[in-house]
């Protein structure tokens, strides 16, 4: 059932963190690509829609949430469910699980479609290398998910979506400068380390991803049983 | 097993500074309809969040049914075993009647599809529509079904009857009495409307700045508890120094009004003692005893 509360929490966000890119590459489908750099701008256009899907789906955890953006604080409801005889973490794990799901589905739907649409995007691609850009594109979003769902531990929504957006837009503008090889850059699953173009998983940024993404788990789950609603 | 149901002893909690609770001592008896009375901010909603495993105390313990509900998992064995109305009545807003019920009923085992029926029909609730399309009074409706129907052996119930209108106010009450009496649940409800709480708790506690003043049967608290209303035949020269019991006191010229908690004999003795003096006493109300309280205090 907590699943299904959280579906019914997200399924606008779900319909809008999707509608937009997959508009957008519609839109682009009339006047085409006519460039291999049209295709790669392209797909650095939709790796910044997954992260902001990644940020904008990231679970309320305890916290009731808005169908688009809440403005407010805590509402009224997160009362009711604190009653229910389960735990925060639980409550969190649900919630950031479904969000997970959502976001999975949200990389495969876009990228599918970017790939079906545009023979530049496939050109010298197999739909092996497409499945691996899904993948990296999940794995290498899933450490953005997270520091939106830490912060969603303890902010309302708007600030919760600004903060993450300032905090990522602080990560990329960091390890810009640090000179990391595309492999190694969570930021680069969509442009140059992109399977599509490697015919390979950028392992070194998944797994970065990944660590990343326990410890801010760990993190959201500590805050959510410490803290008083 | 303890024969109260929730037990609190030297309960602190502090937000930025401003004590909420400052030792509070309570003892909720099983089976009881408790009412817990208290002005605004005085510390109840704290306290019912301390019992559901929502706060922790700084200082003191709290248990439910034996349970220490600062421990969480403690808190979650606890929560299956109440029932739940809280402060606002917000419930969640994409959701219809339907789903809100359909969604809390997994929770718990023991969830009673005889009262969830029963009271979807004596409250009128209209299934399909949503949380937010509902007046405060469905929602207080539609709370306390969600309470009353996960079967559970304690009720805690913050302002049930807030938003409702008087009809609907005499149906709530008489279910709790109801739940009371059939299933013995224990009721734990905070109100400002203190004829309701005269009319179906059995024991009532009156909370202030965070401590409990007042714990007693709701009977006893009565028995115990007399208006004096005293006129000398002429005004006293030296204030009259009374016998112990004395809660409140105001004199206007040859007219004294007492609120006695105790000793009421002695006091009635002692006045009339006084020469040319005629004594009436007259029982009090739960508003009296109250106010005379959250006054002095």
């Amino acid at each position: 059932m907590l699943w299904m509360k959280a579906w019914l929490e997200t399924r606008w966000r779900l319909l809008f963190a999707l509608g937009l890119p997959l508009a957008t590459l519609v839109l682009r489908a009339t006047g085409g690509l006519t460039s291999a750099q049209d295709a790669g701008r392209m797909m650095g256009a939709m790796s910044f829609f997954s992260i902001f899907a990644a940020v904008y789906l990231a679970g309320a955890g305890v916290r009731t949430q808005s169908a688009f953006q809440g403005m407010q604080g805590l509402h009224g409801s997160t009362y009711f469910t604190l009653s229910l005889p389960v735990s925060r973490f639980r409550l969190l794990a649900v919630r950031a699980g479904l969000g997970f799901l959502e976001i999975t589905g949200i990389n495969a739907a876009v990228i599918g479609a970017a790939w079906s649409l545009f023979p530049l995007v496939r050109a010298n691609s197999t739909p092996f290398d497409l499945l691996q850009l899904i993948l990296a594109a999940v794995v290498c979003t899933t450490c953005f998910y997270f520091v939106s769902v830490v912060l969603s531990t303890f902010l309302v929504e708007m600030w919760q979506t600004f903060g993450s957006l300032f905090l990522i837009g602080f990560a990329w503008w960091a390890v810009s400068r640090l000179g990391l090889p595309p492999s190694s850059n969570v930021f680069r699953f969509g442009a140059d380390a992109s399977p599509l173009i490697t015919h390979t998983l950028p392992w070194p940024a998944m797994v970065v991803s990944l660590i990343a993404s326990a410890v801010l788990l760990l993190t959201a789950s500590k805050i959510v049983q410490t803290r008083e609603y | 097993m303890s024969d109260f149901v929730i037990e609190t002893t030297g309960l602190r909690k502090s937000f930025k500074g401003h004590a909420a609770l400052n030792g509070l001592d309570l003892r909720v008896p099983a089976g009881s309809v408790f009412g817990f009375l208290g002005r605004n901010g005085a510390g109840k909603t704290t306290t019912i969040k301390l019992l559901m495993g929502m706060l922790r105390p700084d200082s003191g313990t709290a248990r439910v049914f034996g349970l220490p509900v600062s421990d969480p998992a403690a808190a979650i064995e606890a929560r299956r075993r109440i029932g739940f109305v809280t402060e606002d009545k917000e419930l969640y807003p994409y959701m219809t009647v339907d789903q809100v019920i359909r969604f809390t009923r997994p929770f718990f085992p023991k969830w009673r599809m005889d009262l969830e029926q029963r009271y979807l029909k004596m409250f009128e609730l209209p299934l399909n529509r949503k949380i937010p399309d509902l007046s405060k009074g469905t929602r207080s409706k539609l709370m306390l079904l969600l309470a009353v129907a996960r079967g559970a052996e304690l009720l805690i119930l913050d302002e049930p009857t807030d938003g409702l209108d008087p009809a609907a106010v005499e149906d709530v009450l008489r279910e709790m009495v109801a739940r009371s009496a059939s299933d013995g649940t224990t009721i734990f409800f905070s109100s400002h409307q203190l004829p309701e709480v005269e009319q179906i708790a059995d024991h009532v506690s009156i909370v202030d700045e965070g401590r409990v003043i007042v714990a007693d049967s709701l009977d006893d608290l009565k028995a115990r508890y007399r208006r004096l209303h005293i006129v000398f035949e002429t005004e006293p020269r030296t204030p009259v120094k009374w016998a112990e019991g004395v809660e409140h006191l105001h004199q206007e010229g040859r007219s004294v009004s007492i609120l006695a908690s105790r000793n009421v004999e002695e006091l009635l003795e002692q006045a009339r003692s006084i020469p040319g003096t005629s004594v009436e006493q007259f029982p009090v109300t739960l508003k009296e005893i109250f106010l005379e309280h959250v006054r002095a205090n």
